[in-house]
C-alpha cells in the first residue's frame, strides 16, 4: 500500500488516496471515491533519484506518488533502460567508474582520437578542395594584410630557383608554389596555406642573411605542408568546438567563459605539436640536402634579437608556438647528431 | 504549508523595480514562496552518468541525458506544495540534437571552405530564429506541468517573425533605443501566447518599462569602459619602462577587465529584466514576485566559475543546483483565490490539432 496525490485529469485540485496492488490490479482509493485499473494499462514514469513517480491512469488521471520501492515493486520491469541507468547512479562503484570513464575518454579523446580522425579525413580531402581553400584564404590576406612584393624581380626569381631544387626529389612537391608578399603589419613571417601555397613576407627574406637560412625556413613550412597540417588544424579545431559545445549544452552557468579558456589552451596545444612536427621535418630535409640545421638556428637567433618577448616562457601554453629557445636547441642538437 | 511571509520584500522589490509593482487588487495575496530540493551529492550522481553514457556512445544518450536532468530540476522546484513535472521523450530531442549538430558543424566548417557559404549559412539561420524559438517553446511548455495540468504554447510561426526578426532592423536605424521596446515586445508575445490548463497568460507590463534596466546597463558599460581605459592605460604606462610595447601581462589583465565588466553589467541588466518578465506574469489573476539580486547573482556566477574551472569541472553540478536554489528562492507566487479552480483545456479539437502539428514539428533543435 502506498500513499499518492491524485489529480482527475480535469483541474489542478490534489486528493489524497491510497493506493494498492494485487493481482495486476492498481485499487486507488479516496475520501468519497474508489477506482480500480489494471496495472499494464498505467503509464509509470522512470524512477529518478528521490523525486516523485506519476501513474498515468488510462482515464486521464493521475496519481503521484514520493514511494519509489512500493512503484518499483507493483510495476515491475517498466522502462529497463533508466532503470539500469538509475541502479547505476545510486551505486558508488559505478559513479567512480563514470568519473574514471568520463576524465580518461575526454584526455583519450583529445590526446589521440581527435588528431587521429582529423589526419585520416585530411587524408581523403582532394587536393583541389584543399587548393580552393588555400586560394580563398590568400584572397583575403591579399585584400587586408598582404601587398604586392616590392622585392627585387631577379631575387625572387632567384630564391624560387633555389626552392624548385630543394623541392625536386620530395613527393607531391612538385606543384607546390612560393609567393611573396610586403606586409609590414605582420612582419618577418612565412607560412603555408593549404594546397601548397608557401607565403614569405619580405621582411621575412630581408632578415635572412643567405640561401641555407632561406631553404631552412621553407622546409619548416614544406613540412607543414607534406604533413596536411592545415587541413588537420582546422579539423581539429572544429571538433574541439562540436565536443566542448556538447559537453557544456547544458552549463548555463558562464559557459562561455569556463568553455573557451580549455578551448583555446587545446588548440594551443595542437598547433604547438604541428610546429615541433615541422621542425622535425625541416630538420631531415635539411640534412638530407647537405645544409646543416644550424641555419634554422641563426633565424631564430634573428627573431630573438629582434623580438626579445619571444624568450618569455610564461606564456608557453597559451602559445601557438613552442618557445624559441627550445627550437634553437632542437636545431643545434640536429646540427650536431650524425 | 502555505505561509504567510512579512511584506519586508514586497518593500524591497518595489524600490528595486518600482514600474512592474502589481496593481493593488482588493483581495490580500496568499504567498507561495517557490522552493528547490535538489541536492548537489544527488546531482552529481546523475551528471557523471550521465556524462559517462554520453561519452561511451558518442553523444547518443546525451538526449536521454537531457531528460534525465531536467526531470530532476522540475521535479525538485515546488511551490504551493506541489511539483513541477518535466514530460518529454528522448527520442524527438535526440533528432533536435542531430539537426543542430548537423547544422552547426557545417557552419564552423564552411568559415574554411568560403567565407560566402558561411555567410550565407549565417543568413539562413537567422530567418529561421523564429522557427526555432516558436518550436521550442512549444515544445517545452507542452512537456512542463504543475498539479497534473500541462503548459502550452499557442504562438504562431508567422506571429514569432514580427518580434523576433523585423524588429531587428528598426534597431540600428534607431541607434538601438528601440532595442528594449523590442525585448518588451518579445517577452510579451512569449507570455501571451503560454497557456496553462486553460488558462491563457497575461503581460501586465509596458513595453516602456524595459527602458530604464537597458539604459542603466548601457551607463554602466560606458563608465566602465571610460575606467578601465584610463586606470588601464594608466598602469600600462607606469609598467612599460620605456619598452616600445607594453608587456603580454597587461594586455591580458585589460582584456580581462573589459570582458569582466561587460559580463558583471550582463548579469545585472539579466537580474532586473527576468524581474521585470516575472513580475508582470498574470494567471488567471495569480501573479509572481521575482526579486533576484544583481549582486548576489555576480557572485554566483563568480563563485560558480571559479569553481568549475579550478574542479577541472567536477563542480558542474554543484554550480547547477546553487543556481537553481538561488533563483527559486527569488520567486513567490502571490495567489489571488484559490489555486484548485485552475481547470484543464476544455476544447478537444485544439488539442488534436496540436497533436497533429506537434507529430510533424515535435523537436526541440539546440543543444
Amino acid at each position: 500500500m502506498f500513499e499518492g496525490r491524485y489529480y482527475n485529469g480535469r483541474d489542478a485540485r490534489a486528493q489524497r488516496v491510497e493506493c494498492v496492488g494485487a493481482d495486476a490490479v492498481l485499487s486507488i482509493r479516496g475520501v468519497d471515491f474508489a477506482v480500480q485499473f489494471a496495472c499494464d494499462a498505467i503509464r509509470v514514469t522512470p524512477r529518478l533519484a528521490r523525486t516523485f513517480r506519476t501513474l498515468f491512469l488510462p482515464d486521464g488521471a493521475q496519481v503521484q506518488t514520493d514511494d519509489n520501492d512500493a512503484v518499483d515493486a507493483l510495476f515491475p520491469r517498466r522502462n529497463r533502460l533508466e532503470t539500469l541507468v538509475e541502479h547505476l547512479e545510486r551505486h558508488a562503484t559505478a559513479v567512480a567508474a563514470s568519473i574514471v570513464i568520463s576524465i580518461a575518454a575526454l584526455v583519450f579523446a583529445f590526446a589521440w582520437g581527435v588528431p587521429w580522425f582529423a589526419e585520416r579525413i585530411a587524408q581523403r580531402i582532394p587536393s583541389e578542395v584543399e587548393r580552393k581553400i588555400g586560394d580563398q584564404t590568400l584572397a583575403t590576406l591579399r585584400r587586408t594584410v598582404l601587398k604586392p612584393s616590392k622585392l627585387p624581380q631577379d631575387r625572387r626569381d632567384a630564391l624560387r630557383a633555389r626552392f624548385a631544387a630543394f623541392t625536386r626529389d620530395i613527393p607531391g612537391a612538385g606543384d607546390y608554389r612560393l609567393d611573396f608578399h610586403a606586409a609590414s603589419r605582420i612582419g618577418p613571417n612565412a607560412f603555408a596555406l593549404p594546397g601548397g601555397t608557401i607565403v614569405f613576407t619580405d621582411e621575412m627574406v630581408q632578415l635572412l642573411d643567405n640561401d641555407d637560412e632561406f631553404l631552412a625556413i621553407a622546409a619548416h613550412e614544406i613540412g607543414h605542408e607534406q604533413h596536411r597540417h592545415l587541413m588537420r588544424n582546422v579539423l581539429q579545431d572544429s571538433a574541439v568546438i562540436l565536443i566542448a559545445t556538447l559537453i557544456s549544452g547544458d552549463v548555463s552557468s558562464a559557459s562561455a567563459v569556463v568553455v573557451s579558456l580549455p578551448t583555446f589552451l587545446l588548440q594551443s596545444h595542437y598547433s604547438r605539436a604541428f610546429e615541433s612536427d615541422a621542425d622535425e621535418y625541416a630538420f631531415a630535409a635539411l640534412k638530407a640536402h647537405d645544409i646543416s640545421p644550424q641555419a634554422f638556428a641563426e633565424v631564430m637567433q634573428k627573431f630573438i634579437r629582434k623580438y626579445p618577448g619571444l624568450q618569455s616562457r610564461s606564456f608557453a601554453y597559451f602559445s601557438s608556438h613552442p618557445p624559441t629557445a627550445e627550437r634553437i636547441w632542437r636545431a643545434t642538437e640536429a646540427a650536431n647528431s650524425p | 504549508m502555505s505561509e504567510v511571509t512579512a511584506p519586508e520584500t514586497s518593500v524591497a522589490q518595489a524600490s528595486a523595480s518600482a514600474a512592474a509593482e502589481p496593481a493593488p487588487t482588493p483581495m490580500p495575496a496568499v504567498e507561495y514562496p517557490f522552493g528547490f530540493s535538489g541536492d548537489a551529492h544527488e546531482y552529481f550522481r546523475i551528471w557523471i552518468v550521465n556524462l559517462a553514457l554520453t561519452i561511451v556512445t558518442f553523444g547518443i544518450y546525451s538526449a536521454w541525458a537531457k531528460v534525465r536532468t531536467q526531470r530532476y530540476f522540475y521535479a525538485n522546484t515546488r511551490v504551493a506544495d506541489a511539483p513541477f513535472e518535466y514530460l518529454a521523450q528522448p527520442l524527438p530531442i535526440l533528432k533536435g540534437r542531430l539537426i543542430a549538430f548537423a547544422v552547426f558543424g557545417t557552419y564552423s566548417l564552411s568559415r574554411h571552405i568560403s567565407p560566402q557559404v558561411q555567410l550565407a549559412m549565417a543568413l539562413m539561420i537567422f530567418v529561421l530564429v523564429p522557427v526555432l524559438i516558436v518550436l521550442g517553446q512549444r515544445f517545452r511548455a507542452r512537456y512542463s506541468a504543475w498539479r497534473s495540468l500541462n503548459f502550452s504554447f499557442t504562438g504562431t510561426i508567422g506571429g514569432a517573425y514580427a518580434p523576433f526578426f523585423l524588429m531587428y532592423f528598426l534597431v540600428p536605424i534607431t541607434l538601438f533605443v528601440f532595442y528594449p521596446f523590442m525585448k518588451a515586445k518579445q517577452k510579451r508575445f512569449l507570455v501571451e501566447n503560454h497557456r496553462y490548463g486553460g488558462i491563457t497568460l497575461a503581460f501586465r507590463a509596458l513595453d516602456g518599462d524595459f527602458f530604464m534596466p537597458y539604459l542603466k546597463g548601457f551607463g554602466l558599460i560606458v563608465a566602465w569602459w571610460i575606467g578601465a581605459a584610463v586606470g588601464g592605460g594608466m598602469i600600462i604606462a607606469a609598467t612599460m619602462h620605456g619598452a616600445r610595447t607594453p608587456s603580454m601581462v597587461s594586455i591580458y589583465a585589460m582584456v580581462l577587465l573589459i570582458y569582466g565588466g561587460m559580463f558583471l553589467v550582463g548579469i545585472y541588466v539579466v537580474s532586473r529584466v527576468t524581474n521585470l518578465l516575472y513580475n508582470a506574469i498574470d494567471i488567471g489573476g495569480h501573479r509572481l514576485r521575482s526579486t533576484l539580486g544583481a549582486r548576489e547573482l555576480m557572485g554566483l556566477y563568480l563563485t560558480n566559475t571559479l569553481a568549475i574551472v579550478a574542479s577541472a569541472g567536477m563542480l558542474i553540478p554543484w554550480a547547477m543546483i546553487r543556481m537553481a536554489r538561488y533563483r527559486a528562492s527569488r520567486l513567490t507566487l502571490l495567489a489571488h483565490g484559490d489555486l484548485d479552480a485552475f481547470a484543464a483545456e476544455a476544447s478537444a479539437e485544439r488539442g488534436a490539432a496540436g497533436a497533429e502539428l506537434g507529430h510533424l514539428f515535435d523537436v526541440e533543435i539546440g543543444f
